[in-house]
């Protein structure tokens, strides 16, 4: 489902040009657990943004369902986006003026479903994600562990085929930690949704079918 | 796309800053609005006082009197004007139509003489023309007086003249002949115009006709209720004319008055300038708090562009929070500039000193006109969209990795 080939990435960092991957290859399968761990700094979110057509590799190429990241247009991006990919990302980053049931609404907005058939899929999930009570709650009123199902039901609202988490835990205490890593688990198991997440928690062995090791930009399984 | 909501709660959002951008299009409006109500006092001033002292609404000739008057006047009198007259007032917007007749001379108090230009009136009619007109000493002119002359301030100087001192005016009859009448001083009386103080003389009619030596009348001035009626009254004349009988042809005030065209052309010439200025400063001040709310949010920007919104959806977003601001400034702006105004009328007044060329100063008003305050909503409104543009744009091309790491 995801094919990154030979993909190198490079940085202009101030003066210094940095290459953050050297050569990275790898495949994701449906309903595939993969975590990529690495110390900080290692090129695990560059990698992950990549994957998730946030940017394009330096050298090489990334296939998304077929299609190589690096010939769509911004409009095509942005509709792979919309479409087949989700996204959490370490610091939540929520929608501070919409509610936790128009968080996970607005992707599908992009999407022009019907109000009706909107409403049926953000209560089926905020009831997935045990936050059916706070649905009209902004995210200011909300803890971090509900933030972070939040962000997780606007990832899945799409239905996609592929979830991309940068550190997702990395913001919340070990407990909640565990939960959301069990709620990911669990929603990969039975969506056969892909997830793919950085992270450098030692728990993940538990979790994850793939353990890929980035460091230096190359990566290891 | 909820497009809407969304944008509003945007603007709810940072407090301060949405007061920074509202004040400065709520100052905009204000201008324009203030500005804009003071030149159309002094258009509807300048207006009135030209209607109602010199040219009335619209003037009555004998046919052929504007082409060829000048050179021949005996030529092209209105011969029968009780006529013309009757058929006038059968218009209900009439409010007073009178005869003049007028001739240029010399005036003189034995020793010395001056030009002046004298014109015949019917004290009974004339009330209402002399609205704007301010006697300063002595009275107006009366039927009981039928040889009392009102002249202007300045004349009355420079001949040294005083109430019942008696003036002679000489001038050319019709058919060429040296001719001179007498008059009594009964008043000395202020225009405005300093120009106009130092030549003009008011006579009875009857005594121009004698110096003159014509039962004639050169025109007949009309003059109507209220100045917005002179379309409607336009459209009748010329069937009201023809029943008279008589060949006769008309100017309305507007043809006339090439002052007041001038005043209003240049007016308005000075208003597009500040119009100009005044978007220019709005312009900018939303472009600089818009581009700050485009920073604060980068990293809200990058994760709608992560999970899926298109360019063009951002844009979207603060276009329309532009439009919102404009909206809202524009609305607020409009009713703290009628709250201004108000205030402003209230106390009086801006003190005006005398303008160019005139004696007098005044207290000009500030006008709310309904044609003003929607340009100068429309001007805002536009304005904001057109500033939200720019930052729009750059908020649609940031680059979403950067964006979310930004903090």
């Amino acid at each position: 489902m995801v094919k990154v080939e030979q993909v190198v990435k490079t940085y202009q960092l101030g003066k210094q040009q940095v290459q953050a991957l050297k050569g990275v290859s790898l495949e994701v399968q449906a309903a595939e657990f993969v975590a990529i761990t690495g110390t900080s700094g290692s090129g695990k979110s560059t990698l992950l943004h990549l994957i998730g057509c946030l940017d394009l590799p330096t050298a090489g190429h990334i296939h998304i369902l077929d299609k190589r990241t690096d010939t769509l247009s911004d409009k095509q991006q942005s509709w792979l986006r919309n479409q087949f990919l989700g996204f959490i990302f370490q610091s939540f980053n929520l929608i501070p003026v919409l509610t936790a049931f128009e968080n996970i609404e607005y992707p599908l907005l992009l999407q022009g479903l019907s109000p009706k058939q909107r409403q049926q899929r953000v209560n089926g999930l905020l009831e997935r994600v045990g936050l059916s009570e706070h649905s009209h709650h902004r995210p200011d009123y909300l803890s971090g562990g509900q933030r972070q199902r939040v962000a997780i039901a606007r990832a899945l609202v799409t239905k996609p085929k592929l979830v991309l988490a940068d550190e997702p835990t990395a913001n919340l205490d070990s407990k909640t930690g565990t939960e959301i890593l069990d709620l990911m688990k669990d929603i990969c198991l039975q969506e056969k949704t892909s997830f793919v997440f950085s992270t450098h928690d030692p728990k993940i062995s538990h979790y994850a079918s793939t353990i890929y090791t980035l460091k230096d930009g190359v990566l290891r399984q | 796309m909820k497009i809407l909501s969304l944008a509003f709660r945007n603007i709810l959002r940072n407090k301060r800053r949405t007061f920074l951008t509202l004040s400065a299009i709520i100052s905009g409006v204000c201008s324009l609005v203030i500005f804009g109500g003071f030149i159309e006092f002094t258009f509807e001033g300048l207006r009135e006082s030209t209607i109602r002292t010199q040219l009335g609404h619209v003037q009555i000739y004998q046919q052929g009197y504007n082409q060829h008057g000048v050179a021949n006047p005996a030529k092209y009198l209105i011969q029968e004007p009780e006529k013309v007259e009757a058929s006038l007032q059968a218009l209900p917007e009439v409010l007073s139509v009178t005869r003049r007749l007028s001739l240029s001379g010399l005036i003189s108090n034995g020793n010395k003489t001056l030009s002046a230009k004298v014109t015949g009136i019917i004290p009974a009619q004339e009330e209402e023309f002399s609205a704007f007109e301010t006697l300063l000493d002595g009275q107006q002119l009366d039927e009981e007086l039928p040889h009392g002359g009102v002249i202007g301030v300045e004349l009355a100087k420079a001949l040294d003249a005083k109430i019942g001192d008696y003036l002679i005016i000489m001038t050319n009859t019709l058919d060429g002949a040296i001719n001179a009448v007498e008059f009594e001083l009964v008043g000395i009386a202020q225009t405005g115009s300093q120009e106009y103080d130092s030549v003009f003389v008011k006579l009875p009619l009857a005594v121009v006709q004698q110096a003159l030596e014509t039962d004639s009348v050169e025109k007949i001035m009309v003059l109507l209720e209220e100045s917005s009626q002179l379309d409607g009254v336009l459209t009748q004349l010329p069937g009201v004319l023809a029943q008279t009988g008589l060949e006769l042809e008309y100017r309305s005030w507007r043809d006339m008055a090439l002052f007041y065209h001038k005043v209003v052309a240049m007016y308005q010439g000075l208003f597009q300038v500040i119009q100009v200025i005044i978007a220019v400063i709005v312009l900018f001040s939303i472009i600089n708090t818009m581009t700050m709310a485009v920073f604060e949010r980068t990293r809200e920007i990058g994760t709608l562009r992560a999970i899926g919104t298109p360019r063009g959806h951002i844009m979207q977003l603060f276009i329309t929070e532009g439009f919102l601001l404009g909206i809202l400034g524009g609305l607020l702006g409009l009713v703290i500039a009628i709250l201004i105004a108000f205030g402003i009328n209230a106390s009086g007044g801006i003190d005006i000193p005398p303008p160019p060329g005139m004696s007098r100063g005044y207290l000009s008003m500030i006008l709310i006109v309904p044609s003003v305050l929607f340009y100068a909503f429309l001007l805002t409104v536009f304005v904001a969209v057109l500033s939200s543009i720019l930052p729009a744009w750059k908020a649609s091309r940031i680059k979403i990795v950067e964006a979310l790491s930004y903090i």
